[in-house]
């Protein structure tokens, strides 16, 4: 049986290894939250309703989806669309962490997956040290909590910020370079380049089409290489 | 489309976003997904951010009129192959901003 001791101890230095993993991918993560902040408030969002948002949705991309979509006209249906297929991603990493959750609390099965994202999923996948539930838990409420804290606090000043920033500054711009940045490192195969590339392609050349059909298009488009290139035998 | 239909879209993608994470968990427990659906979900994330790319790149221009994004087209293309190489966004992003930035202003 763990000694009180040991369990402070446990709780103590799962608490801290969380928070020392985390801050160096909250850094990384600031850029894209205030360009999310900042873009949200060009659309005439006040930042504390952005901010709730950006808790509810936590992901990056499938916030920012929505409201670059907005901003070229599309529908309420198109952009809701478009950041459900993004966020279909949390379904493999739910799947993969299920046996994680399995000996939880039924509170933390419930509410510990708000905070997965692919940070907090990377972050526990590069720990060897989380086999213990308690400690598991401890590291996921504080790393995730810390993250979430983070991106909501960050797109709320990048909404502050944004109408101050000066007439011409390229946010556009901001928000493509952030987007392939997350993109880059998901290109380690052969595969996923290709249904990028169809995918970028598609979207690219369809993106004068109204209603955000373009970036539903680049996206089909991209999902359909990819099972075409699964029936290849490798 | 006012603030109001915006936000609530956000929230609804939140809630849907919720379902996502916990299904797997808690209401259908892992591993039951079929493989061919496993497949198509692994091909979800890199078309969709990939998509968002080309549709941000290209500014709601045809495909003719697309010289005036260069710079936003080559300061992607930068941000992407740094975060390829090594891992991290700061690093991508703020090289990637400084060249559009220079080539805008040239």
């Amino acid at each position: 049986m763990p000694t009180i001791s040991h369990m402070t101890r446990t709780t103590t230095t799962g608490g801290l290894r969380a928070a020392r993993d985390t801050i160096p991918v909250a850094l990384s993560i600031a850029p894209f939250a205030l360009v999310v902040g900042a873009t949200g408030t060009q659309l005439g969002v006040p930042p504390l309703a952005d901010m709730a948002a950006a808790a509810t949705v936590f992901a990056g991309a499938a916030h920012f989806a929505p409201l670059t979509m907005f901003a070229a006209g599309a529908g309420v249906l198109a952009a809701l669309g478009a950041a459900v297929l993004i966020n279909a991603r949390l379904l493999l990493y739910s799947t993969a962490l299920e046996p994680r959750f399995r000996g939880q609390p039924r509170w933390f099965r419930w509410l510990g997956p708000a905070l997965l994202i692919d940070q907090t999923y990377l972050m526990v996948l590069a720990r060897d040290d989380l086999d213990d539930p308690a400690r598991f838990r401890r590291y996921w409420l504080v790393g995730g909590g810390l993250l979430l804290s983070s991106w909501v606090a960050l797109v709320g000043l990048g909404g502050v910020l944004g109408p101050f920033l000066p007439a011409g500054s390229p946010l556009d711009a901001a928000g493509v370079v952030v987007l392939a940045g997350m993109l880059g490192p998901r290109l380690t195969a052969v595969r996923p380049l290709l249904v990028a590339l169809t995918a970028l392609l598609v979207a690219t050349a369809a993106a004068p089409l109204p209603g955000g059909v373009g970036l539903i298009a680049g996206i089909a488009a991209g999902i359909a290489a990819g099972a075409l290139l699964d029936r290849v035998p490798s | 489309m006012n603030a109001l239909a915006i936000v609530a879209t956000l929230v609804a993608a939140g809630a849907v976003s919720w379902l996502l994470r916990v299904i797997p968990i808690t209401l259908l427990p892992a591993a039951r997904l079929p493989a061919p659906a496993r497949r198509l979900l692994d091909h979800a994330a890199p078309a969709a951010i990939a998509a968002m790319v080309g549709a941000g790149i290209a500014g709601g221009n045809a495909l003719p009129e697309l010289a005036a994004r260069l710079p936003v087209l080559l300061g992607a293309l930068v941000a992407g192959v740094i975060a390829w190489r090594r891992r991290g966004l700061v690093l991508p992003v703020v090289a990637g901003l400084a060249v559009a930035g220079a080539l805008t202003a040239l």
